[in-house]
């Protein structure tokens, strides 16, 4: 991500969170999208992506006492907490019968795994940085699903209007991750 | 004209993936499908949140562009003494000044308790709740009877009407009848005459006769069955009965008279069975004419006797008086619940 700070500045960002719990809030900020995106191409949908997501910031913050400096960033750290929430998820899903999606033993090599993550939560920090309208648009759209005549009716704009702000939407964030990529 | 129809198509081809599309929209499709895994618009701030309180319930400022969720917290042991400990220090300014004063105050309150200089009293209302005698109007208390009037009489088959005179002692038990002529000197079990009321009444006992009479001759009256008066049974007055009355209350207090009693409501409860009965109440008149010390002599329950406490609290009464001096007398009301 382009705010990530170099490995330093995480390193007493870090130190003063464990300190002062509420400094927990800047490496909160910095790393959910990268948690949130490497648990949601795991799971089956968003409701569980997020109570996991949730699962892992909460042990993050109760365990950042144990949290020791070895010049990995941290959301490494936070990434390893995920995937063992996860392994346990399956772990007790599993004795139910249910399959979940990738599980653990079929995941592709963790380089190209936290790749992906990374790119996928540049994408989802960027539909935050979106001009109001068009962000509007997209949540009704491709969060809650609804039609572009549902959508028209709520912003009070024509099915045309609502179509145009879709497309420049994408096009905007095709735009920014190409220009981020290079 | 060209990007309208590639805002259909887009449009189109997000609704049905199996539909045909230029390479623009099929980039563009690929990010769409990513962005329908985007977390919930309030997640990542009720998620904040959260956190935040669990980090010890200090607000974190670094994301001022995520709405804030006010009222949401999640109970934690924490929150106990938030302010003691510092931790609201968001939600309001805690100062020290105030701190120290609110602590010395208590702390003075604590020592001034334990050394015994301020004790707590029981409200003087409670103390009222015991029988009616504890108000100390019994000198007021009305005797039961028709209407408001006295209705003590007797009679000693006298010409005359019988003379003026004083109330006897009174007694809740009468043995015998008080005369105004005795005429057997030496009895053989001498009890002396009383007079049925209530027994605190402090009346002079010499000589005995009728109150309110002018006659200055001893005369027993022309009633019959002992007493004095034109009336019967024992008593004093021209009534039937043992007690005395002459048309006011003993000790001379003429009674209170109700002139604004509305009805009493009925309540919900005994209207929908059809509950009826009577409520009676004992309240004292107060000399300014209003209800006061209400209580319920017998209760109808179903609502009915907190309508009628309700009701009689309303009324008004052109207060009993003694000697032509509003004073407070203690009765008893009836409160008639009657669906018609």
């Amino acid at each position: 991500l382009s705010v990530v700070c170099n490995l330093a500045d995480e390193r007493l960002l870090i130190e003063a969170a464990q300190r002062d719990p509420s400094r927990f809030a800047e490496l909160y900020e910095k790393n959910f999208y990268r948690v949130y995106a490497f648990v949601v191409r795991r799971v089956r949908d968003r409701a569980e992506a997020e109570d996991v997501t949730a699962e892992v910031f909460h042990e993050a913050l109760r365990n950042l006492g144990r949290f020791q400096w070895r010049g990995a960033p941290f959301a490494a750290w936070l990434l390893r907490i995920a995937a063992n929430t996860l392994a346990d998820r399956w772990q007790r899903v599993g004795t139910m019968g249910e399959v979940l999606v990738d599980p653990p033993g079929e995941a592709a090599p963790e380089a190209s795994v936290h790749a992906e993550a990374e790119r996928r939560a540049m994408l989802f920090q960027l539909v935050d940085h979106l001009p109001q309208d068009q962000r509007l648009v997209i949540l009704r759209r491709f969060v809650e699903q609804k039609a572009v005549r549902e959508i028209a009716q709520e912003l009070g704009r024509s099915e045309g209007a609502v179509k145009q702000l879709q497309f420049r939407a994408l096009e905007t964030l095709r735009a920014q991750m190409r220009c981020n990529h290079e | 004209m060209n990007d309208l129809f590639i805002y259909d198509e887009l449009d189109r081809a997000i609704d049905q993936p199996s539909a045909p599309r230029s390479s623009q929209v099929e980039t563009l499709l690929s990010i769409a499908g990513e962005l329908e895994c985007l977390p919930r618009p309030g997640f990542k701030s009720q998620l904040k949140l959260e956190l935040e309180w669990e980090a010890g319930g200090r607000s974190m400022t670094s994301d001022s562009r995520q709405p804030s969720r006010p009222g949401y917290r999640r109970s934690q042991p924490t929150a106990v003494l938030s302010t003691f400990y510092g931790k609201a220090e968001r939600l309001y300014p805690l100062r020290g000044a105030n701190v120290a004063a609110s602590a010395a105050i208590h702390a003075a309150l604590l020592l001034l308790l334990g050394t015994g200089l301020v004790s707590v009293h029981r409200a003087r209302i409670l103390q009222m709740q015991g029988t009616p005698h504890e108000t100390n109007l019994v000198a007021y208390v009305p005797p039961k009877g028709d209407g408001h009037e006295g209705k003590g009489g007797g009679g000693a088959n006298s010409k005359t009407d019988a003379s003026k005179g004083e109330l006897p002692p009174a007694s809740r038990l009468q043995f015998t009848p008080p005369v105004v002529e005795i005429r057997d000197h030496d009895p053989k079990l001498p009890i002396a005459a009383t007079l049925i009321a209530p027994p605190n009444l402090n009346l002079p006992d010499e000589p005995i006769g009728k109150a309110l009479s002018t006659l200055l001759v001893p005369s027993g009256g022309p009633g019959v069955r002992g007493g004095i008066g034109a009336g019967s049974g024992g008593g004093i007055g021209d009534k039937d009965g043992p007690e005395a009355g002459d048309g006011a209350f003993p000790g001379g207090v003429s009674p209170p008279r109700a002139i604004y009693h509305p009805e009493p409501e009925y309540s919900e409860e005994a209207r929908r069975v059809h509950f009826q009965g009577v409520v009676s109440l004992l309240i004292v008149v107060e000399p300014d004419g209003r209800a006061s010390h209400l209580r319920v002599m017998r209760s109808l329950g179903m609502g009915l006797d907190e309508k009628a406490l309700e009701a009689v609290r309303t009324w008004r009464f052109e207060p009993g008086t003694k000697e032509g001096r509003p004073v407070p007398v203690l009765m008893e009301v009836e409160v008639d619940f009657r669906i018609h």
